[in-house]
Order: structure tokens, then C-alpha cells, then sequence
């Protein structure tokens, strides 16, 4: 088959092909949800199943350092935060932690946003899933990363061209 | 300067890339449900408390200008 447009080249097919995918990801819907305390949003997640989640602030310093939690209701009452949903709708459920952040944020811009995984592992595919999506959300926030240096933990500016080695993430409204 | 145009050929590629979405689902599954002896899981919100008290992490979000120099 002949291509009709000979002045695009493989390589800004490629660029576009890709292009159009990270937009697809990133205009998946977001679930609504409600702030049902100051620090506390709630959505369900409907994929296999329907999953009532629970996006928690908890304070961790007095200047605004505000842990974010992502858990699953259970039916006591309490809230899960290390069982696995897998009710295959991930992304649409970290477009609404997002949602959630921006809006927490927008009621408190000075608060700094802070999540790390409960396992070195998970941080590090957060920061992947950090790095697919900086462009975007870099445009609403400042994103910085803690790293052990050899004066101890720092936060530096968060480098998409590092492939890991962050203890966890912090992120402010710009 | 005329520059001719090449024609390109594009090969029809019949198995369908990997998903990034199913790809970022499985990892999210796996790192969600294996848990390594090794490398158990932690209270987070201790150890972001742990974090935050250390005295160069201060520092550092006094430097990037986050939090006052006070």
C-alpha cells in the first residue's frame, strides 16, 4: 500500500501514533466523587466488580506535608490500603486520585501532596507511572522526588530520565 | 534546490502492540499482590513521619524554596 502523504516520515508517525495514545490514557474519565470529610474523598471504582475507594490527607508535618492514602472501603467501615482491586480499571482510578489531588490542592494550594508505596517496589512503579504522565501533570504541579544522597534524604526536581531510585514523591500545586 | 519526495512503504503490522494501559494494569496487579519476604510492606505514613522529621529533608524543602527559611 502506498502511503497518501509521502512528506510524513515513519518517525513522526511514530511520534504521532504515541501521541494520540498518552491522549487516549489521559482523556479516560475520571469516577466521580465526593469529599465526604475535609481529608477524605470517596468514588467507586466499577470494573469487574464495583469497588468503593477511599482517598485519605493525613497530616504529617505541621507546614502542610500531607500524606496521600488510596485504599478500599470495606464493609466495617475501615479502609484497606493494601489490597489489591485488580478490577481492571487502573487508569481510570488514578485519573480520579489525580482529579482528587487537584481539587484537595485547589481548596489548600499551600499543602504539599506526599505518597510513596508500601513497598520499594510499588514506589518504583509509581514513579513510572509519574514519568508516562509528567508532561501533563506537570502543568498544574510542581513534582519533586526524595533521594538518598550522601548528606542524607533530599528532595531534588523530579527527573523524568531517571529510572528510579526516588523514596517517594511530593507535589505541589503551582 | 528540489528535493524529491520519497515514497514510503508502510507494512501493515498484524499483531496489535501491547497495550501501555494493560502493561501499567499488570505491573500494578503484580507489585500489588506479590510480596517479596525481603522486601515486606511498610507503614507508609510512619515512614513518611520518619522522612519529614529528618533534618535534610528540611533543609533540602527549605532550598527548593517550599518551605520558609525560618
Amino acid at each position: 500500500m502506498r502511503f497518501a502523504w509521502p512528506f510524513l516520515r515513519p518517525v513522526l508517525l511514530i511520534y504521532l501514533a504515541i501521541f494520540m495514545l498518552i491522549n487516549l490514557v489521559m482523556s479516560r474519565n475520571p469516577y466521580e466523587y465526593n469529599q465526604v470529610a475535609a481529608t477524605r474523598y470517596d468514588f467507586v471504582s466499577v470494573g469487574k466488580t464495583r469497588v468503593e475507594k477511599v482517598v485519605v490527607f493525613t497530616l504529617i508535618e505541621d507546614f502542610g506535608a500531607m500524606n496521600l492514602g488510596l485504599g478500599d472501603l470495606l464493609p466495617d467501615g475501615s479502609i484497606d490500603y493494601g489490597r489489591v482491586s485488580d478490577n481492571g480499571d487502573i487508569i481510570k482510578v488514578l485519573a480520579t486520585v489525580v482529579d482528587i489531588v487537584k481539587h484537595y490542592t485547589w481548596l489548600h494550594p499551600e499543602a504539599f501532596i506526599y505518597f510513596q508505596g508500601s513497598t520499594n517496589e510499588r514506589t518504583k512503579l509509581y514513579g513510572r507511572v509519574l514519568k508516562n504522565y509528567y508532561s501533563s501533570f506537570s502543568e498544574s504541579f510542581w513534582v519533586y522526588g526524595a533521594m538518598e544522597e550522601e548528606d542524607g534524604v533530599k528532595f531534588v526536581p523530579f527527573d523524568v530520565t531517571m529510572s528510579g531510585g526516588y523514596l517517594g514523591f511530593l507535589v505541589k500545586r503551582k | 534546490m528540489i528535493v524529491r519526495k520519497k515514497n514510503i512503504r508502510i507494512k501493515k503490522n498484524k499483531k496489535a502492540p501491547k497495550s501501555e494501559i494493560r502493561e501499567l494494569e499488570r505491573q500494578w496487579v503484580e507489585v500489588h499482590s506479590h510480596i517479596d519476604p525481603n522486601n515486606a510492606p511498610y507503614d507508609k505514613l510512619e515512614k513518611a513521619k520518619e522522612l519529614f522529621r529528618q533534618p535534610s529533608v528540611i533543609k533540602s524543602l527549605k532550598e527548593l524554596g517550599l518551605i520558609d527559611k525560618d
